[in-house]
């Protein structure tokens, strides 16, 4: 194969030292948009809020447009809130999941739907048409079976949906941020060799975020006050270490656990 | 409650367990994604940008990483596909840009700097008249020290291939080396 002359690897080696390197400001803001973004919508491509990409897509839309659509969500989330009230006690109508999934997310570039549904709403006929649409067994699902006005299954359904989309990524980023926070307590009983109270904390955090994002983090400081206290974790803390090779609390984890580690 | 990491997401009992944090992927290969972006062809301003996207996919894609697999090349795959999106909204930038988010270079003089800008310019040059294929190619291997195996497995790509390419590659950068006036063995 051919080599590279000693100038051209000098040179290869010239241009790596004046490569282009990102500060450290710019990696913490982009893995904090990350976890932001995973956290807002796990599986689904969250809009990037400090990004000049998403900067520029909000720059394009009128300058009308981001007051409706927050008069929009809020409308819709009231109009969830009532008609879950008002449907607590009668028996659920199956879900009208077609509708549901027909419904846009809530993304920066989807306004015309949302002003479609805003019209709609208000509206007894469409609100009688919806359901019978939206459901397989239409007769069973109609909101007349079950006595009430034709407009309320209409709030139901389309509004509601846009006011869950708009407040499922803040309770998600506010979830986290609760996570973090408890975990920073247990770690804060750990520093203080209060292992006990650490390992309540991480109890409740099962118990609130059975399925969290910082599990992972959650078991490992279990492992930790665990052994702090002298209870051997027996083969949970070897399917730890073997499952987290490459986890940032290894080394802590293998210091504590020394004496039960084979 | 159940002192066992079983709420860990379910995985096929076949497949080798996710081992890696991303955290600590994060911590160690944010500058390498962020290099292969820009050296890709996505302009600086685009970057933070491409990042975020290249992370985002890394963090929910994480458990299809197998524990054998290398991350730069697992990364590399991910950063390839954002950058070739980058690359079709944006006309590929001339020359080296340096936006304000770059950190200051590690040369040790305002000679050192001036000559490693220079070599970072040119090499830039050079990487945008490659063909992707070949591009990829030379900038892991020759950039990167990546083994060729591994960037077989980033690229999907046989392994004869690959040396092919960065035989091709290499006689192409020594061929722009003469041109550009770099002296000759």
């Amino acid at each position: 194969m051919n080599e590279l002359s000693p100038e051209a690897r000098r040179a290869l080696a010239q241009a790596k030292s004046g490569q282009p390197r990102a500060s450290h400001a710019l990696r913490a803001r982009v893995k904090e948009n990350v976890l932001r973004a995973v956290a807002a919508a796990p599986g689904e491509e969250a809009p990037l809020e400090a990004g000049s990409h998403a900067k520029s897509i909000f720059a394009k839309l009128p300058a009308w447009t981001l007051p409706s659509l927050g008069a929009i969500a809020f409308i819709g989330g009231i109009a969830t809130f009532a008609a879950q009230r008002e449907s607590a006690d009668m028996p659920r109508a199956p879900q009208p999941s077609a509708a549901r999934r027909e419904v846009p997310s809530v993304q920066p570039l989807t306004a015309a739907p949302q002003r479609e549904a805003r019209v709609q709403a208000p509206s007894p006929s469409a609100a009688e048409a919806g359901p019978s649409h939206a459901n397989d067994d239409g007769a069973a699902a109609h909101p007349r079976e079950h006595g009430l006005p034709a407009a309320q299954p209409r709030n139901h359904e389309e509004p509601p949906a846009l006011g869950q989309r708009a407040s499922v990524p803040a309770r998600r980023d506010n979830d986290l941020r609760a996570e973090m926070q408890l975990l920073a307590r247990a770690e804060a009983a750990l520093r203080t060799n209060e292992p006990s109270s650490a390992l309540s904390i991480l109890d409740a955090h099962a118990r609130k975020f059975s399925r969290g994002q910082l599990q992972s983090e959650r078991e490992g400081l279990r492992l930790i006050a665990q052994c702090t206290l002298g209870s051997d974790p027996q083969q949970v803390l070897t399917e730890y270490l073997r499952d987290h090779r490459d986890g940032v609390l290894q080394s802590r984890i293998r210091s504590s656990c020394a004496k039960y580690l084979p | 409650m159940s002192r066992s990491i079983s709420s860990e997401p379910a995985r096929a009992p076949s497949a080798p367990p996710p081992t890696r944090s991303f955290d600590v992927l994060y911590d160690t290969l944010f500058d390498f994604v962020f290099r292969c972006l820009r050296r890709l062809g996505v302009p600086g301003a685009y970057a933070e940008d491409a990042c975020q996207e290249v992370f985002i996919v890394l963090h929910r894609r994480l458990g299809d990483l197998r524990s054998d697999a290398s991350e730069r090349a697992f990364l590399f795959g991910i950063a390839t596909r954002v950058a070739s999106q980058y690359r079709r909204k944006t006309a590929r930038h001339a020359g080296t840009e340096w936006a304000d988010h770059i950190a200051p270079s590690t040369s040790t003089g305002p000679f050192d700097a001036a000559a490693a800008a220079q070599a970072a310019e040119l090499l830039e040059r050079f990487l945008g008249q490659l063909d992707e294929d070949q591009r990829s190619v030379f900038m892991l291997m020759e950039l990167e020290d990546f083994s060729a195996p591994e960037v077989a497995e980033a690229l999907d790509t046989k392994l004869n291939t690959i040396y092919s390419r960065l035989r091709l590659a290499r006689a192409r950068f020594m061929r722009f080396l003469r041109e550009e006036g770099l002296p000759r063995e």
